[in-house]
C-alpha cells in the first residue's frame, strides 16, 4: 500500500516537473510575447519581490549611517561597503504587494 | 620591542590588533592594550607622531574607521534586526559579533555570514525578543545569499525523462530555505518598509529613530516556512507549505527523490487524497521557477 | 600617456560606476569615455550585479579597480579571491587592472581598510614579490595606487615616493597615480606634494585618479565626497605635464550628486589633457606651476587635551575646503 502511494507521488512529481519545465520553455521561446507578460505567471509564483532592487539606490551602497554622530567619516578609497562589496540592493523595502501564496 | 627591530609582520600584527579592538563608549581607542601596556606606548612603538597628532591619535583614526565601516556594513544588511533589538543594542550586538567573527573574506558581503548562528548562541544580546531576532536575522541573511549566489541550468525535459525514485536532484544555490519559529517574514517586510520611509524623510535623525527597539505587534510562535530566491535577477520570498519545505530540504540534502517525498510528508496532516495533486503542482511550480537542477557530479560521490 | 602599463590605450576621462547613476546610465546612455568598476562588487556568482556589468560592457569601456588585494600584506592572498578576480578579468576584458599599495589583512582576517606600509626595504621586497605573482597570474598589466594615509611608521627607511618607485621598478608594474591621495598624505605627513609628483617615474603611470576629500581640524580624510580642489588640480596638471595625456578617473563615493554633475567634474580634466601648456587653476599665470602646491595650515590643534576636548570639536565634520 505504502509503495503504491509513493509511486503515485513520484508520478505526480515527475509529471509536475515535465509540466513546469514545458511552461518555462514555452515562455522563453515565445518571441512575440513581451518579457513582462512572459514572466508574469512566474512572478505570481515567486512570492514577494524586494522592489528596491529594481530601483537605483537612493544612496550609495556606503552605509546609510556614515558619519552620523560619529565624529568622523569613513575614508573614500576603501571606506565604504559601496566600494567593496556593494550588493546593489538599493534598499530592501518591498513593493508593498500582497504575498502570492504558492500553494493554497 | 623597539621600532627599528620590528619586522613587517610584527608591525602588521600589532597594528591590526589595535585597529580591530573595540572602541570605548565614547568612540575612542582604548587606553590600555589587552596585555596591560598603555596604548600610547604601543602606538609609539611603531607609529610616528607629527606636529598635530600623537602616535596614539594617528592610530586611533584607523581604529575608528574600522569600526564605523564594519558596523555600517552590518547595519546595512540587517535593518530589520536592528529595528527589532533597537539601534543601541544592535551596535552592542554587532561589536560583540564582529569581535568574535571579524571578516574572513575579501568582501564585506560576507560580514554577516555567521551572525545567525552566533546570535542563536548568545541570547543576551537580543533580550526577550531573542528567538524572533534570530528569525529576522535568518531572513535578512537569506536575502543577501539569494541576491547573488549562483544560478545553474535547470533540469531539461531530457534529464527529467531519465528520473526515477532513486534519482538525486539539486536546488538552485540561490534558493534559501528557512524554517522559522515566528511569521517573521511579514514583520521583516513591515520593518523594511518603515526603514525606507524613515530614512527618506527629511529632518528625521536616524539615530534617534532607531535607538530604541521598534514597537512590534504581538507575535505568537507559529512555525513558518519560507523560501528566499531570485527570479530575473530580483530577490523574492514566499511562504512554503510544511510539506513543500521538507521535500525541498530533503532534495537539497541529497536524498533520492522517493525518500525526499516520503520525508516531505512525514507527520503530514494533509489527506492522502490531496497529496498527488499537491505534489504535481509543487513540482510544476519549482520547475517553472527553475529551482530544480541536476546535482553536481562531485556531490554524487559518497565517501 | 599610452604605455605598456595601460595596454597602450589612452581611454580619456572616466568616472567610477556607482549605483545611484545606474538608472541615468541605462535610460540616457550618456557618452562616457570609460567606467572604472570596483572589482570586488562584481566578484559574485550571479544576479543583478553581473546583469548590470554585462549591460555596461555592451556599451562602454571598463577598467577594473580593486580594493582588497593588499599587495603589502605579509600573509598570502586568498586563492579564491584571485580565482574570482581572474574570472572577472576574462569577463570584462579590462586592459589593465589596479589595486592599492597597502596592506589590510593578517592571517586571513580582513580590516577592509587600505592600511599604509612602513617604507622599509623588507616591505619593498615583500610587496614586489606579491605584485609580480598577481601580475603573472592575471596575465594583464597591473598598476599599484598610492593610498591616502593618516599614520607614518618609525621604521620607515625612505619617503613614500621612493618606496613607490622601488616597488614599481622592481616589480615592473604600472602606477595608478592618485593625485588627491598625494595631497591628503602630504597634508597629513607635512611634505610638499609637488615633490612627490615630480619624483614619480612618469613612464610607468598607467592611470590617474582625482577626487575630493574632507579637511578636519588636524588632518585630512580621503572621503571622495566633494569636488576636486584647486591644489589637487595643480598636482594633476603637473602629472599630465610629466606623463602626457593619461587615462583619468574621477572617484566620487559618498554624497554622490547627479550623474551629470559627477561627469562634468571629471571632464574638467580635459582642460589639462587637451592643452599643450596646462593652465594653473585659480588665476592663470599668477602662480608658477612648479613652485609647489600651497599648503594650508592645519595648525597644531587648539591644545585641547584628550580628556577635555569634545568629540565634535576634535573631529570637526565641517569640510574646510568646501563652500556649501
Amino acid at each position: 500500500m505504502k509503495n503504491r502511494v509513493n509511486a503515485i507521488l513520484l508520478t505526480a512529481a515527475l509529471s509536475g516537473l515535465i509540466g513546469g519545465t514545458t511552461v518555462a520553455a514555452a515562455q522563453t521561446a515565445a518571441p512575440s510575447t513581451p518579457n513582462s507578460v512572459k514572466s508574469s505567471a512566474k512572478v505570481l509564483k515567486a512570492g514577494l519581490k524586494y522592489a528596491g532592487q529594481d530601483q537605483p539606490a537612493k544612496h550609495s551602497c556606503k552605509g546609510k549611517n556614515d558619519c552620523k554622530g560619529q565624529g568622523g567619516c569613513k575614508t573614500g578609497d576603501n571606506g565604504c561597503k559601496g566600494k567593496n562589496s556593494c550588493k546593489g540592493k538599493g534598499g530592501c523595502a518591498t513593493d508593498g504587494s500582497k504575498p502570492q501564496l504558492f500553494i493554497a | 620591542m623597539s621600532a627599528s627591530a620590528m619586522s613587517l609582520e610584527a608591525i602588521q600584527r600589532e597594528m591590526a590588533a589595535a585597529v580591530m579592538r573595540p572602541l570605548t563608549a565614547d568612540e575612542e581607542m582604548q587606553a590600555m592594550a589587552p596585555d596591560g601596556r598603555a596604548m600610547s606606548d604601543v602606538a609609539a612603538s611603531f607609529v610616528a607622531p607629527n606636529s598635530r597628532l600623537s602616535a596614539f591619535e594617528r592610530l586611533e583614526i584607523y581604529n575608528r574607521q574600522y569600526w564605523f565601516r564594519v558596523l555600517g556594513a552590518l547595519a546595512e544588511d540587517f535593518p530589520a534586526l536592528r529595528a527589532v533589538v533597537g539601534g543601541r543594542d544592535f551596535e552592542a550586538l554587532s561589536v560583540a559579533y564582529l569581535t568574535a567573527h571579524p571578516s574572513r573574506s575579501f568582501s564585506l558581503r560576507n560580514l554577516g555570514s555567521k551572525l545567525v548562528e552566533w546570535l542563536a548562541a548568545h541570547p543576551q544580546f537580543a533580550g526577550r525578543r531573542h528567538r524572533l531576532a534570530v528569525d529576522v536575522a535568518r531572513i535578512e541573511w537569506a536575502f543577501v545569499e539569494a541576491f547573488d549566489l549562483a544560478e545553474r541550468e535547470p533540469l531539461t525535459l531530457e534529464q527529467i525523462a531519465t528520473l526515477d525514485g532513486g534519482s538525486r536532484l539539486a536546488l538552485q544555490p540561490h534558493v534559501q530555505l528557512l524554517a522559522l519559529e515566528y511569521a517573521a517574514d511579514d514583520l521583516v517586510l513591515k520593518l523594511h518598509r518603515r526603514e525606507k520611509k524613515q530614512t527618506s524623510e527629511a529632518g528625521v535623525k536616524e539615530d534617534e529613530v532607531h535607538a530604541a527597539p521598534a514597537k512590534l505587534p504581538r507575535l505568537r510562535r507559529r512555525p513558518t516556512w519560507v523560501a528566499a530566491h531570485r527570479l530575473d535577477n530580483s530577490v523574492y520570498y514566499r511562504r512554503l507549505a510544511r510539506e513543500e519545505f521538507f521535500t525541498l530540504d530533503a532534495i537539497r540534502r541529497g536524498l533520492p527523490l522517493a525518500e525526499a517525498l516520503t520525508g516531505g510528508f512525514s507527520d503530514s496532516r494533509m489527506p492522502e487524497s490531496r497529496r498527488a495533486s499537491f505534489v504535481r503542482e509543487m513540482f510544476a511550480n519549482w520547475a517553472e521557477l527553475g529551482w530544480v537542477c541536476a546535482p553536481e557530479l562531485e556531490s554524487l560521490i559518497r565517501p | 600617456m599610452a604605455n605598456r602599463f595601460n595596454a597602450n590605450q589612452n581611454h580619456g576621462v572616466g568616472i567610477g560606476l556607482r549605483i545611484p547613476h545606474y538608472r541615468h546610465i541605462f535610460s540616457r546612455k550618456p557618452v562616457v569615455d570609460w567606467f572604472e568598476i570596483i572589482s570586488e562588487n562584481f566578484m559574485c556568482d550571479a544576479g543583478r550585479p553581473m546583469e548590470v556589468l554585462d549591460q555596461i560592457l555592451e556599451r562602454y569601456r571598463v577598467v577594473q579597480h580593486g580594493v582588497s588585494m593588499y599587495f603589502g600584506s605579509v600573509t598570502a592572498p586568498d586563492p579564491e579571491h584571485l580565482r574570482r578576480l581572474k574570472q572577472l578579468v576574462r569577463r570584462t576584458n579590462t586592459p589593465w587592472l589596479s589595486d592599492h599599495l597597502c596592506w589590510g589583512s593578517v592571517d586571513g582576517t580582513y580590516t577592509h581598510d587600505l592600511l599604509p606600509l612602513p617604507y622599509t626595504w623588507e616591505a619593498v621586497e615583500r610587496t614586489v614579490e606579491r605584485v609580480r605573482a598577481v601580475q603573472d597570474y592575471l596575465e594583464i598589466p597591473v598598476a599599484v595606487e598610492n593610498v591616502s594615509s593618516y599614520a607614518a611608521f618609525t621604521a620607515s627607511e625612505m619617503t613614500e615616493w621612493e618606496f613607490l618607485t622601488e616597488v614599481v621598478e622592481r616589480a615592473d608594474c604600472g602606477i595608478l597615480l592618485d593625485v588627491n591621495n598625494i595631497y591628503v598624505s602630504a597634508m597629513n605627513h607635512e611634505f610638499d606634494p609637488m615633490k612627490y609628483v615630480n619624483a614619480v617615474p612618469a613612464h610607468r603611470v598607467a592611470q590617474i585618479h582625482i577626487a575630493g576629500h574632507t579637511k578636519y581640524e588636524r588632518y585630512i580624510l580621503d572621503t571622495h565626497d566633494h569636488p576636486v580642489i584647486d591644489p589637487v588640480w595643480q598636482l594633476y596638471a603637473r602629472a599630465i605635464e610629466r606623463c602626457g595625456p593619461t587615462p583619468t578617473l574621477l572617484e566620487w563615493d559618498d554624497r554622490i550628486p547627479s550623474f551629470d554633475e559627477v561627469h562634468a567634474e571629471a571632464l574638467k580634466a580635459n582642460r589639462y589633457l587637451n592643452s599643450g601648456v596646462p593652465p594653473v587653476p585659480g588665476v592663470p599665470g599668477e602662480r608658477p606651476l612648479l613652485a609647489g602646491v600651497e599648503v594650508p595650515n592645519l595648525g597644531p590643534g587648539k591644545g585641547r587635551t584628550r580628556a577635555t576636548e569634545p568629540k565634535d570639536l576634535r573631529f570637526s565634520a565641517e569640510p574646510a575646503e568646501v563652500v556649501r
